[in-house]
């Protein structure tokens, strides 16, 4: 009971730390509220983007759902994504009066460049854009539990909340839930397994700074390979994602802003390597879609 | 060695790999420019009988606005390290009219003091008060001299002092002329929005991040 209490106390830190690392919620507040409607959407288009693809990274390392039995998995999936150099800058233009209304090609958007843009305007007047927090990647870690199988379907939830209190990175909720179903148990001899599913998800982040909800279906395939004392299993899925995200924040007076990105849909590929020994498993894939990103991921299970 | 055990070190070997591949410092400290925004606000209330009148001042004290936004910050910023703070436009709205039956149009200056130096910071010419009122904040021509003394107040308000200026309204002309019977009064708000750079210290999660 001990070492159990300490193992999910471990696990709890290792989010908790991945998750406190990132540029803290009521920091992201600080920097964009000196921004209002359309610039604040460029400021956190990056984010955005990189939020709705780690949600929908690590979602499955195989496409094999036993027909029956119990199963139970316990996971932890790291996510990111890499950012290019486009995705530190945005066009952004002068507001509050400014003048003249002044156009930059080169203001930093929430991933980009830490120094700030300066403008210089009519008699001695100036206009500052503030800088990024300079992200080469963001990553995302979530634990999940893969219960099944009931006629070759299992279900996956994705959950972790986070209280923060006195540590000032704004409350975590996520909560995802998913369903899978075998479909190569419809066809014996297949050389491969097959299985479909469908994700849903939504993340919140800080006093509804971010909230943001995902959702994914598609089709999966991989093929269990003994190699010695493990079982590798290359696989790959190809689905379509859902995205939307709403930003709320005070802006420097105190009123409300608020930012709707609209829904997105992208195509996505994911390509993977799992390998089991026992009751332990290690997963790594490589996810191209619009926004494209890499995943580890951990498991316990029997 | 059994193969439960071979399975386990390989395993860890992968974990290496992949700590290896994602870099071994994954916290970055980062020094973020955060842009604050700030108004000093002012209330006018003209009362005039002629056109040519200069308005009492209006003291406004640069630091207080500023402090207080600075402290709201999390951690709070330090004044000490604010890297750069200039005026960056000025407003006036109408907020109430005495409507005489006939709309006034309005010319003078704002002027702004700032230790013993003085200069026109605002100039509004043939501005109708009718189109005014209600009408929100309208933008200010701004005039450059003014805009100095209050740049030079921030550069102080940097460097540790709590400058102070002082504000007041002269009027140049204004059609109809206004009389005795027939008062020129009308209240309204002027506004000088400023910003503040300052460093923001902070760590950040980067796998690939230098």
């Amino acid at each position: 009971m001990v070492a159990r209490t300490r193992s999910l106390a471990a696990l709890g830190c290792v989010v908790l730390v991945l998750i406190a690392s990132i540029p803290a919620s009521a920091q992201i507040e600080d920097a964009i509220s000196a921004y209002t409607g359309a610039n604040a959407e460029g400021y956190l288009e990056p984010l955005a983007q990189a939020i709705g693809a780690n949600l929908n990274n690590a979602l499955f390392h195989s496409a094999h759902v036993p027909e029956g039995g119990l199963h139970v998995s316990l996971e932890l999936g790291l996510m990111a994504v890499l950012f290019s150099d486009d995705d530190g800058t945005f066009s952004a233009t002068t507001e509050m009066g400014f003048s003249p209304e002044t156009t930059v090609d080169n203001a930093s958007t929430v991933v980009g460049p830490t120094g700030a843009i300066i403008v210089d305007g009519d008699g001695g007047t100036a206009f500052a854009f503030p800088g990024g927090f300079d992200l080469a990647s963001f990553a995302l870690a979530a634990p999940q539990l893969r219960i099944g199988s009931f006629k070759g379907t299992e279900a996956l939830i994705r959950y972790m909340a986070f209280d923060t209190g006195d540590v000032e990175i704004g409350d975590v909720d996520l909560q995802g839930y998913g369903l899978r179903h075998s479909i190569s148990q419809y066809f014996p001899g297949l050389p491969v397994d097959i299985a479909a599913g469908i994700m849903y998800q939504r993340f919140k982040l800080g006093d509804d700074l971010i909230d943001a909800t995902a959702f994914s279906f598609g089709a999966q395939a991989s093929m269990k390979l003994p190699l010695v004392f493990a079982t590798i299993e290359p696989y790959a899925g190809l689905s379509m994602d859902t995205f939307k995200m709403d930003v709320e924040y005070d802006d420097e007076d105190g009123d409300p802003v608020s930012v709707k990105f609209d829904s997105r849909s992208t195509a996505h590929l994911t390509l993977g390597l799992h390998a089991q020994v026992t009751v332990v498993s290690l997963y790594g894939e490589y996810n191209i879609a619009e926004q494209s990103g890499f995943a580890f991921g951990m498991g316990f299970g029997f | 060695m059994n193969n439960k055990m071979r399975g386990i070190i390989a395993l860890l070997i992968v974990l290496g790999l992949a700590a290896g591949i994602t870099g071994c410092k994954l916290l970055h400290e980062k020094v973020v420019d955060i842009v604050l925004r700030n108004y000093a606000e002012m209330d006018f209330e003209t009362r005039e009988d002629s056109a040519d009148y200069v308005g009492d001042p209006k003291i406004v004290d640069v630091a207080e606005g500023i402090d207080d936004a600075l402290e709201g910050f999390d951690p709070p910023l330090e004044r000490s390290a604010i890297t750069d703070a200039r005026l960056l436009s000025a407003s006036y709205e109408v907020t109430w009219l005495e409507d005489p039956g006939h709309d006034w149009e309005i010319s003078g200056s704002v002027w702004i003091q700032y230790g013993l130096a003085e200069s026109v910071i605002i100039d509004y010419s043939e501005q109708s008060l009718y189109d005014a009122l209600g009408a929100g904040e309208i933008s200010a021509k701004l005039n450059a001299s003014g805009v100095n003394l209050f740049n030079a107040a921030l550069d102080d308000f940097r460097s540790g002092l709590d400058p102070v200026l002082f504000f007041w309204v002269e009027g140049d002309s204004c059609a109809p002329e206004p009389t005795a019977q027939d008062m020129l009064e009308f209240d309204w708000t002027g506004r000088f929005y400023m910003y503040v750079v300052s460093p923001l210290r902070l760590e950040v999660f980067d796998l690939y991040g230098e």
